[in-house]
């Protein structure tokens, strides 16, 4: 039997799902919430006091970080190195640039809702101008310090890195500390949320078959009990509550990039919060959205991402060139690109 | 003093011979006479031509054919060669049986389509029994 929990955490819309005859199925997905709740204070720039805002907060300083934090930096340090620094947690200054300076539902001045826009934003363009030609700056040490090949850490001594990007972080695993160099501060975004999706499906995987949906970054544990798939819907960017396809899944990461619905007007712009580490600001890309499978939900979100902001060509390519991912590409001209494994899954 | 003759066995064997030899044509003749029952036996019900009459009902039931008339006026009430009805493809096609050669009169068979889950392949999973109808939740931008 298939139980579900709906509930809100990071700004979004979440679901756990847990497939087992026990009485006490319930019982177990009503600890999804708390496990959000405890993952979004350490990993929240929108909550003053939470964990990241103190480290954000302490640059130059080794500070000890949980668990949580430890793991998600570890996830987004790997992100970055795979993408090639094109998804990368250190654009916090470029988001705060375009605008993106306080949760979506405050910017939207409403309830989460889908499609709808926000009102403008409240940054004055001087102020505008100046974070915008620092966040570029940063952007562009920050990628060309991406190019370089970052050397892994060792496992009995600490790790200094190369000026630029995460890779410039210093980290102590037997302190379990990192120190932030001055001026980089962190945004984990989408990866936290794909993070906690595959934290809390492993956790539920104990007592059976588990799905959880962050904001859409869902985590697969496996089959159901009954060895069917999962069938999950792929969301038509121009009509949310339309599947453009039912998608059927075992084991696996699935995850959607897009600027269809977090962004907002700036100066009589739309921007998004979709950040190219090359340019500092929202991503130019011919993409709409972008749908990935692949075997975990955090590679699944870095894939989305990073082939969002390459564009429908390149991005297309690069998919078609890793085996183990599927996609599903959206042009903002309503064209649809499936990849040729996608086809698998429908 | 009287000589003894040796009496030869020929004169006693001669008709123990004879009776052995008729016994073997009469084996003979009585094997050919059954095998020659039997294929005539097997003829005749092929061609129908000393079994019972049967009614049209009967014949619909059995799946005989009609009899076909040829150019004698001979009818032929000739059995059909089974056939193999395909599974019917996914989307709901229907298939038609293989038509029949020779004087059989061909059947055409429509079947509804057999519902076929499709093949899926998934990352670290067992292949799936059937899929789940309705969607359990759907991958969106970050909402």
């Amino acid at each position: 039997m298939i139980r579900t929990l709906n509930f809100q955490a990071m700004g979004c819309q979440m679901l756990a799902a847990l497939d087992t005859p026990a009485e006490n199925g319930p019982a177990r997905l009503e600890r999804v919430p708390v496990w959000f709740e405890a993952w979004e204070q350490a990993l929240s720039r929108f909550r003053e006091d939470s964990e990241l805002n103190r480290l954000n907060r302490s640059a130059g300083v080794d500070t000890p970080v949980s668990r949580a934090l430890w793991s998600v930096f570890a996830a987004a340090r790997d992100a970055e190195r795979r993408s090639g620094g094109l998804v990368t947690p250190a654009v916090l200054e470029a988001l705060l640039a375009a605008g993106y300076d306080r949760s979506f539902a405050e910017l939207a001045g409403t309830e989460t809702a889908p499609g709808e826009h926000a009102p403008q934003a409240t940054v004055s363009p001087e102020a505008s101008a100046v974070a915008q030609a620092a966040a570029s700056a940063k952007a562009t040490a920050s990628a060309e310090a991406a190019r370089r090949p970052v050397p892994a850490p060792s496992s009995t001594e600490a790790f200094t890195a190369e000026a630029g990007g995460l890779s410039a972080v210093r980290l102590d695993p037997r302190r379990r500390s990192l120190r932030l160099p001055p001026g980089l501060r962190l945004d984990f975004g989408g990866v936290a949320k794909g993070w906690a999706a595959h934290e809390a499906a492993r956790r539920l995987k104990l007592y059976g078959p588990a799905l959880v949906d962050a904001g859409g970054d869902i985590a697969i544990s496996g089959l159901q009990s009954g060895g069917q798939p999962w069938p999950v819907g792929v969301a038509d960017p121009f009509e949310p509550d339309r599947d453009l396809d039912v998608l059927h899944l075992g084991r696996c990461g699935v995850a959607t990039s897009g600027r269809d619905y977090r962004r907002w007007q700036q100066g009589g712009a739309w921007k998004h919060h979709i950040i190219d580490p090359r340019t500092g600001r929202p991503a130019e890309t011919d993409l709409i959205s972008v749908t990935v499978i692949a075997p975990d939900v955090m590679e699944a979100e870095m894939a989305a991402k990073r082939a969002l902001i390459l564009g429908s060509r390149a991005g297309l390519a690069w998919i078609e060139a890793s085996p183990t991912l599927a996609a599903l590409l959206i042009l903002d001209d309503g064209r649809r690109l499936d990849s040729r494994r996608f086809i698998r899954y429908l | 003093m009287t000589d003894s003759k040796l009496i030869s066995s020929k004169p006693a064997q001669r008709p123990k011979r004879r009776s052995q030899v008729g016994g073997v044509k009469g084996l003979i003749f009585s094997l050919s006479l059954v095998i020659t029952l039997g294929l005539w036996s097997l003829l005749s019900k092929q061609l129908d031509l000393y079994a019972t009459a049967a009614s049209p009902a009967a014949l619909a039931a059995s799946g005989s054919l009609p009899p076909a008339q040829t150019s004698s006026g001979l009818a032929l009430n000739l059995p059909p060669i089974p056939t193999l009805i395909p599974q019917a493809a996914a989307k709901g096609q229907t298939a038609a049986a293989a038509p029949q050669t020779g004087q059989q009169v061909a059947q055409q068979a429509q079947v509804p389509a057999a519902p076929q889950a499709p093949v899926k392949i998934f990352l670290g999973g067992a292949q799936p029994v059937a899929p789940a109808a309705a969607p359990v939740t759907r991958t969106r931008s970050s909402r």
